[in-house]
C-alpha cells in the first residue's frame, strides 16, 4: 500500500463495482457502499494522504458514473476521514483498529445514505424517515460492516498494518 | 486542536472544489469528460456485470424460491388465460385493420419510434434506482424519452444523455411521478416509486386488485395507453377515499438487459415526472 499506483488502480475499480456490482446484490432497498469502506481501509492501512488526494479524484468518477451530483458526493464522504482521525485521537472508542474503522464505517455510511436521502427527498420524493430507517440505513450499515469485515481481514492476511490518521505523524 | 486545523485546510479546499464541480458540472462543461469516461469504462461494467449477474441471480432465487414456484404456477395459469385473450384479440385487430382500411385511415406504426439499448449499469443509491444505457444524443436520444421494457411496459425516463450513453431515472425511483390511470376505467392517479416498490395514489374512482394500471398521458411527460403494472394489494377500507394501492411492475430490472427509447416522443413544457 505503500506505493501510488495501487490506490490509483483502486479508485477506478471501486466506482465500477459501485455502480455494476454493488446493485446486484441489494438488501431491502440498500445496496453496500463501497467507496466508504475504499477510503477508510486507505486511510487506516496507507495513512491519510492517499485518502486526501484520492477523494476529488473518487468524487470525479462517481459523479460521471452514477450522474450523481459531485458538491453532494463531497458532503457525503468529506467528513469520513477528519471523524475517523478524531475517534482514533479523542480514544472514543477502544484502539483497536479493527474497531476503530467499523465504528467509522458505520457513521460514514448512516451519513452518506442520510445525505443522498436528504438530496433525493429535496427533488421529490416522499420523506417516509421509518421506511428510510429500516429499508436503507439499517440494512446498508450491516452490509457496509459485512463487507468491511471480510476486506479488513484480506488486508490484514496480508500483512498489512494499521497506522495513524495524524497528519503530523503522517509527515504532514 | 492541531489536527483538526490541518484537516481543516483539505476540508475547506474540498468545499471549494465542490462548489467550483457544482458550477462547472451545471454548465455542461464536464459532459465530454464524462462521456469519454463512460466510453471506456463500458466494457469494463459490461464485464463485471455479466460475471457477478448470475451469481446475484442464484442468490436471488435461493431467497425467493418458495416465491417462485407459487408465482410460476400462477403465470401458467395467466399464460392460459393470455392466449386466449390474444386469440381473441387478434381476430379484433383484423376487423379493425378491415374498417380503418374501409374508412380510409392511416394507422401509425409505433415500433418505428422506438430505439433497442442495452443496459450497461444498474445504479441504486438511497431512494434512488437508474440506468445507464448504451445509446445516447448520437442516436437520437433526448432528455425526456420513455424508455420502456422489449414487452412495451413503461421503465423510466432518459434525464440525462451523452453522446453515446445516456441516464434512465426508473419509474421505481422515488423522485418519479407518472400520471396514470386504470385501464379500462376512468380512474386515475398518480404512480409513484419509493425506491423499491410503485404506489399508485388514486386521484378519483375506484381501484381493485388485478386491474392493470397504464400512463393517462396527462401533464404530457408520457404517451397515454403505456403499461406500468398491475395492482396487487388495496390498503384501507371501503370508506377510504385515497386508499393505499401497491403494485408490481411486470418487468424485472434486475434481468432487463435491453430497453426501447420511444426517441419520437418529445415531452411537453409541463414535466409531470420531475
Amino acid at each position: 500500500m505503500r506505493h501510488v499506483p495501487l490506490p490509483a488502480l483502486l479508485l477506478p475499480a471501486t466506482v465500477l463495482a459501485q455502480v455494476s456490482v454493488a446493485p446486484l446484490f441489494p438488501v431491502a432497498g440498500a445496496v453496500v457502499e463501497l467507496p466508504v469502506i475504499l477510503l477508510l481501509l486507505l486511510a487506516i492501512f496507507a495513512g491519510p494522504l492517499p485518502v486526501m488526494i484520492g477523494l476529488p479524484v473518487l468524487v470525479l468518477l462517481l459523479g460521471f458514473a452514477a450522474n450523481v451530483e459531485f458538491e453532494w458526493l463531497v458532503v457525503a464522504y468529506l467528513p469520513l476521514l477528519p471523524a475517523t482521525a478524531w475517534l482514533q485521537r479523542r480514544r472514543a472508542i477502544p484502539q483497536i483498529p479493527y474497531l476503530l474503522i467499523l465504528v467509522a464505517a458505520i457513521l460514514a455510511g448512516v451519513w452518506a445514505r442520510a445525505v443522498f436521502a436528504a438530496v433525493a427527498m429535496a427533488s421529490g420524493a416522499s420523506p417516509d424517515f421509518a421506511a428510510l430507517l429500516t429499508d436503507v440505513l439499517v440494512p446498508g450499515v450491516a452490509l457496509d460492516a459485512a463487507v468491511l469485515s471480510a476486506a479488513w481481514l484480506a488486508c490484514r492476511s496480508l500483512g498489512w498494518e494499521a497506522r495513524s490518521l495524524n497528519l503530523e505523524r503522517a509527515g504532514l | 486542536m492541531l489536527l483538526f486545523s490541518r484537516y481543516t485546510y483539505w476540508a475547506g479546499a474540498m468545499v471549494a472544489l465542490a462548489l467550483l464541480l457544482a458550477v462547472v458540472g451545471r454548465t455542461g462543461l464536464l459532459d465530454p469528460a464524462q462521456d469519454i469516461f463512460l466510453r471506456a469504462a463500458s466494457p469494463v461494467e459490461g464485464g463485471l456485470s455479466s460475471a457477478f449477474g448470475p451469481v446475484a441471480r442464484f442468490f436471488h432465487d435461493v431467497r425467493r424460491l418458495d416465491h417462485l414456484q407459487e408465482e410460476n404456477r400462477l403465470l401458467r395459469s395467466e399464460n392460459e388465460t393470455l392466449r386466449n385473450e390474444n386469440a381473441a384479440l387478434r381476430g379484433d385487430v383484423r376487423r379493425l385493420a378491415d374498417l380503418e382500411e374501409a374508412l380510409g385511415i392511416a394507422a401509425a406504426d409505433p415500433s418505428a419510434e422506438r430505439l433497442a439499448a442495452s443496459v450497461l449499469s444498474r445504479i441504486q443509491g438511497p431512494l434512488t434506482r437508474q440506468l445507464r444505457i448504451d445509446k445516447g444524443t448520437g442516436d437520437g436520444v433526448t432528455v425526456g424519452n420513455p424508455v420502456l421494457s422489449v414487452q412495451g411496459t413503461l421503465l423510466g425516463t432518459v434525464t440525462k444523455a451523452l453522446s453515446a450513453s445516456s441516464f434512465v431515472r426508473l419509474v421505481a425511483d422515488s423522485r418519479s411521478r407518472v400520471a396514470a390511470q386504470v385501464l379500462g376505467t376512468p380512474a386515475d392517479g398518480i404512480v409513484k416509486g419509493d425506491g423499491r416498490a410503485l404506489t399508485f395514489d388514486l386521484v378519483e374512482g375506484d381501484v381493485n386488485p388485478g386491474d392493470v394500471i397504464v400512463t393517462s398521458g396527462l401533464g404530457g411527460a408520457y404517451p397515454p395507453d403505456i403499461p406500468v403494472g398491475e395492482v396487487t394489494e388495496v390498503l384501507g377500507d371501503s370508506q377510504d377515499p385515497f386508499p393505499t394501492v401497491r403494485l408490481e411492475a411486470a418487468v424485472r430490472i434486475s434481468t432487463t438487459r435491453t430497453v426501447l427509447v420511444m426517441i419520437s416522443f418529445t415531452p411537453s413544457r409541463f414535466e409531470l415526472a420531475e
